[in-house]
């Protein structure tokens, strides 16, 4: 089928335009984004990705060499980029001594590989730390570098730029509308978040970016804990985790170390379960009965939820609030009951939960039926584990999970994640929405080889149990 | 029986293997308990709470049988008993080597030359050289006097234990050594058999079995499988009335664990995943050939036992130096030990059955860029050769598995020393000076074993292991204080 044989000429316009600037994809409703016909999809798709790699070849020069060696010079379906898929370790291929010895410029030549923006000029001599070296790339160039939770003890680094930042924006509206019912754009509620004010981390940026405009202001704009979620303190927690899990104490010891000259942990641990009861008692006192949108990872959720019960509270918020969360219950022993127990102290009926990684440009929300429904701007992908080859996109496909974001614009949006996923592909969901969908359950490939990478939602609690560790002699 | 060489074709679906039970030398065949193995196959076995009574000595003086035979009648034993432990003639070591072909990391060519290389170890000189080596016979044979400075005179005997031993499965020869170093000591030895080679002790018992069920030394010889955490079981096992020694082969985790059952009485002794490496000094570019040469030695010390085994060399710190002339040359090595590396012989080494899937991923994250690594080979499940181009091995160093090696550029021997530590067991040097210049200074660091490039899978049980001496520490130490 060709574009001509579309419908309608109006329809057929504004799916020409899709087709050349797929970001705008992002700036359609849940319910068009859901309802089109996968053909009418997968051309679009198509089409973009097309555009993606003729616009980004010449300039990414990973994916030009990456394109090089696979002999790869035309896209003319949608399994012909697959190849070209980078691994998702890709956006962590630096050498760890790198920062390690400061050498940041050597850091930002790696990062300029990937990215349209030239930040090869970035002036990076005096940085000391990863966070000195985020603030210079931000402060000299148009680039708003992410970081991942670190957990397998490095970081990765995505190059995204303020025009991906607000299709961010925009992903992450049509996430909470589809989750909750409420939309961003056009209702502003007060939003509570249990982390900290500012930091780079995906999650962390995307609600300290977004948080006072979804809130209607930043005094509404609740955080538990007024600092910066530092990089380089991510990175020892995550890389800490990993030597515990390797039984390496003199590692250990010398990554204790090191965080120990950053003077600021003592405030912070002293100060940290206060500043939570604080969160909590505002959220309950002041805002008893009212919509609000609460987001965070499950587990702190559950915590504060059975705390909040031993203290006599229910019902805590208006029935429409919006409760939005990700990360799953990671090993945390809970009550059997304990869905039923958070949704009574929240005061909702339900709490859904999405699906994506720092590589996507937000999230898969989930549906009534616990399904994950995958946005037309996600192009994913199945891939046989053992072969790397594409499993065929039809039926009920198992395997490593890759996908095409097409809301990237200035680096490569192509990645192949370390996940296991079953995808159905034409199986239409109950609740209506068309497409193809995940099923809930999703598992590391690392976990199931039964690694020592600890889980994404792990990484607040690596972050609490490094803290503990650092102090266990000192204070 | 048609051995199987290859990759075995049929599906393991709804196999059923049976792994009995052998409680002090009697055959026990109750398979009552079912555990789900991995590829939907599945096993039964006896459980082991039922038998508990009939595996464990709770009279310590069933160990006195053990003391009616001379040293020789036991090493005639063992002699006689690896005479029948030929593959070709033996049945049950037929079953382990074909539950072996799914259960273990090695591929069928490399598992069945492990297998055909048992008898050696049970032969009557090379036990008597590692009785002889590492404990003395004479203290396994009598109370040896000794005379104490003030004029006392005492006794020593190194005495048998009753002792459990949780092995490592990941090469045959562990189960084979184990029954070695019980028996010859006069232990009363209680195996746990680990999921990646569920048979081989078994099969070693049971080939015991027929050939004297009422030797002692059959009758001090149990076998079994059980869930690694099945606390109500364990407690009841892990007892000073019954165990006086655990050896425990295994990750932290697991010896972690092992230690909740520890109480005064029970004398742990652990064998901890180990790390091997390799060192090559900057002779190795004297010549074409004899880089070559190098990289075949290296190759092997690398792919033995397809890479699965702790003397394999993971990392291999080369002294090329660090300037892009060091680096053409270090790249030129890679190339050279990647094309050694997949010639090897079959039965020596051959790609690997599985390869790690996040370690295929970590390497092809490399890719893209060539600025700081370089790779050979990789693209498929052959092995690879990752070469740094910064003097700093990749940061998923510890993940290296499947033949995957990573080549370090370095300027001074002062980095690779450094690069040690407690987790390293095997340190291959090229060439011998250099061996003799830095061994005081990795042995420090913490090395365990110092051998020449090429020769790390040429072990014996005639030496120590891991820098400690488990078949003394198997023993009991006893004195006997004579005061006139």
């Amino acid at each position: 089928m060709t574009i001509s044989t579309i419908e309608t000429t109006e329809q057929g316009e504004k799916i020409k335009k899709l087709q050349f600037e797929p970001q705008v994809l992002v700036q359609l409703t849940n319910e068009e984004l859901f309802s089109m016909n996968q053909e009418v999809v997968e051309q679009i798709q198509l089409k973009g990705i097309q555009i993606r790699f003729e616009t980004l070849y010449p300039k990414v020069q990973a994916l030009k060499r990456l394109a090089e060696e696979q002999g790869i010079q035309n896209i003319n379906s949608l399994n012909d980029v697959i190849p070209l898929l980078f691994q998702h370790t890709v956006y962590k291929s630096y050498p760890l001594a790198l920062i390690e010895k400061h050498q940041f410029s050597k850091l930002t030549q790696w990062m300029n590989k990937f990215t349209t923006h030239d930040i090869s000029k970035v002036n990076v001599t005096e940085c000391k730390s990863i966070d000195d070296w985020l603030e210079q790339i931000e402060k000299q160039t148009d680039l708003k570098i992410v970081h991942s939770t670190g957990t397998s003890g490095k970081l990765s680094f995505l190059p995204r730029s303020a025009s991906e930042m607000q299709n961010f924006k925009n992903a992450l509206y049509l996430f909470i509308h589809a989750l909750t019912g409420v939309n961003p754009h056009e209702k502003t509620i007060p939003v509570f978040f249990p982390g900290f004010r500012d930091g780079r981390q995906l999650a962390q940026r995307v609600l300290s970016t977004f948080g006072p405009e979804l809130a209607g202001s930043p005094n509404e704009f609740h955080t538990a804990i007024p600092d910066f979620m530092s990089a380089d303190f991510m990175a020892l927690a995550g890389r800490m985790q990993v030597a515990k899990a390797k039984g390496e104490l003199g590692k250990m010891q010398m990554i204790k170390a090191l965080a120990w000259k950053r003077g600021e942990i003592l405030k912070l641990k002293r100060n940290r379960p206060k500043m939570m009861q604080a969160f909590f008692d505002n959220m309950i006192e002041r805002y008893k009965g009212r919509q609000v949108f609460l987001m965070g990872p499950l587990s702190t959720l559950i915590s504060a939820a059975l705390e909040g019960e031993k203290q006599g509270y229910s019902q805590v918020f208006a029935p429409n609030s919006a409760i939005v969360t990700g990360g799953g219950l990671k090993g945390m022993d809970v009550p059997n009951d304990w869905y039923e127990r958070i949704c009574r102290f929240y005061g909702v009926k339900t709490i859904r939960d999405g699906y994506g990684m720092t590589e996507t440009t937000g999230y898969c929300p989930s549906c009534e039926y616990e399904r994950y429904h995958i946005y037309p701007f996600h192009v994913p992908y199945v891939l046989d584990p053992d072969t790397g080859k594409t499993l065929p996109r039809k039926g009920i496909q198992t395997g490593r999970f890759a996908f095409y974001d097409l809301l990237s614009e200035s680096y490569w949006g192509g990645i192949i994640t370390g996940d296991e996923v079953t995808i159905h592909w034409n199986d239409e969901c109950e609740c209506g929405r068309k497409g193809p969908w995940i099923e809930k359950r999703i598992q590391r490939f690392s976990e199931k080889q039964g690694d020592d990478k600890i889980s994404c939602a792990g990484a607040q609690e690596a972050y609490d149990n490094f803290l503990d560790f650092l102090l266990e002699v000192e204070e | 029986m048609e051995i199987l060489l290859e990759k075995p074709k049929e599906s393991l679906k709804d196999r059923v293997f049976e792994i009995p039970l052998i409680a002090k030398g009697k055959l026990i065949t109750d398979y009552s308990v079912t555990y789900k193995g991995r590829h939907g196959a599945e096993f039964i076995t006896s459980d082991p709470k039922r038998f508990l009574q009939k595996i464990v000595m709770k009279n310590p003086s069933e160990l006195n049988v053990l003391y009616s035979l001379s040293l020789d009648e036991i090493l005639e034993y063992l002699d006689d008993l690896g005479k029948r432990l030929v593959i070709e003639e033996n049945e049950y070591l037929q079953d382990a080597f074909e539950l072996g072909c799914y259960a273990s990391g090695l591929t069928p060519s490399v598992l069945y030359t492990t297998y055909k290389s048992l008898p050696l170890f049970f032969e009557k000189s090379a036990i008597w050289e590692m009785l002889e080596q590492r404990i003395g016979v004479k203290y396994l044979e009598n109370w040896e006097p000794a005379r104490l400075n003030d004029g006392r005179t005492i006794y020593l005997r190194a005495f048998g234990s009753r002792s459990v031993h949780i092995i490592a499965g990941n090469v045959p020869i562990v189960a084979a050594g184990t029954i070695i170093r019980g028996c010859s000591t006069r232990c009363n030895t209680i195996i746990k058999l680990p999921s990646n080679d569920p048979l081989t002790a078994t099969a070693l018992a049971r080939t015991m079995i027929d050939m004297d069920p009422t030797h002692p030394i059959t009758k001090n010889i149990s076998v079994l499988y059980y869930k690694g955490g099945d606390i109500e079981f364990e407690e009841s096992f892990y007892r000073p009335e019954y165990i006086e020694k655990i050896i425990a082969w295994g990750g932290y985790s697991s010896v972690q664990y092992i230690t909740r059952y520890m109480q005064p009485g029970i004398d742990l002794i652990t064998l901890d995943p180990k790390l091997s490496t390799s060192i090559i000094g900057v002779e190795a570019f004297s010549s074409e050939k004899v880089m070559r040469t190098v990289a075949q030695r290296a190759a092997i010390d690398i792919g033995s036992y397809n890479g699965e085994a702790c003397i394999n060399s993971k990392v291999i710190y080369v002294q090329s130096g660090t300037d892009p002339d060091g680096i053409q040359k270090l790249n030129q090595l890679g190339a050279y030990i990647y094309y050694s590396l997949t010639a090897l012989p079959p039965h020596i080494s051959t790609a690997p059955k599985k390869f790690d899937l996040e370690l295929k991923s970590a390497i092809d994250g490399l890719r893209t860029d060539d600025e700081w690594y370089k790779v050979y080979g990789g693209e498929n499940n052959e092995g690879a050769v990752i070469v740094s181009q910064l003097n700093e091995p990749v940061d998923f160093s510890y993940k290296l598995c499947n033949r995957v090696v990573n080549l370090v550029p370095i300027d001074t021997m002062e980095e690779a020393i450094r690069s040690v530590n407690s987790y390293t067991q095997t340190v291959g040097i090229y060439p011998e000076s250099l061996k003799k210049n830095i061994r005081d200074d990795l042995i420090l660091h913490g090395v365990q074993r110092i051998v020449s490039l090429g020769f790390a899978p040429r072990g014996s049980l005639a030496t120590p292991q891991d820098a400690i001496e488990p078949l003394r520490r198997m023993c009991k130490w006893v004195i006997d204080e004579s005061s006139v």
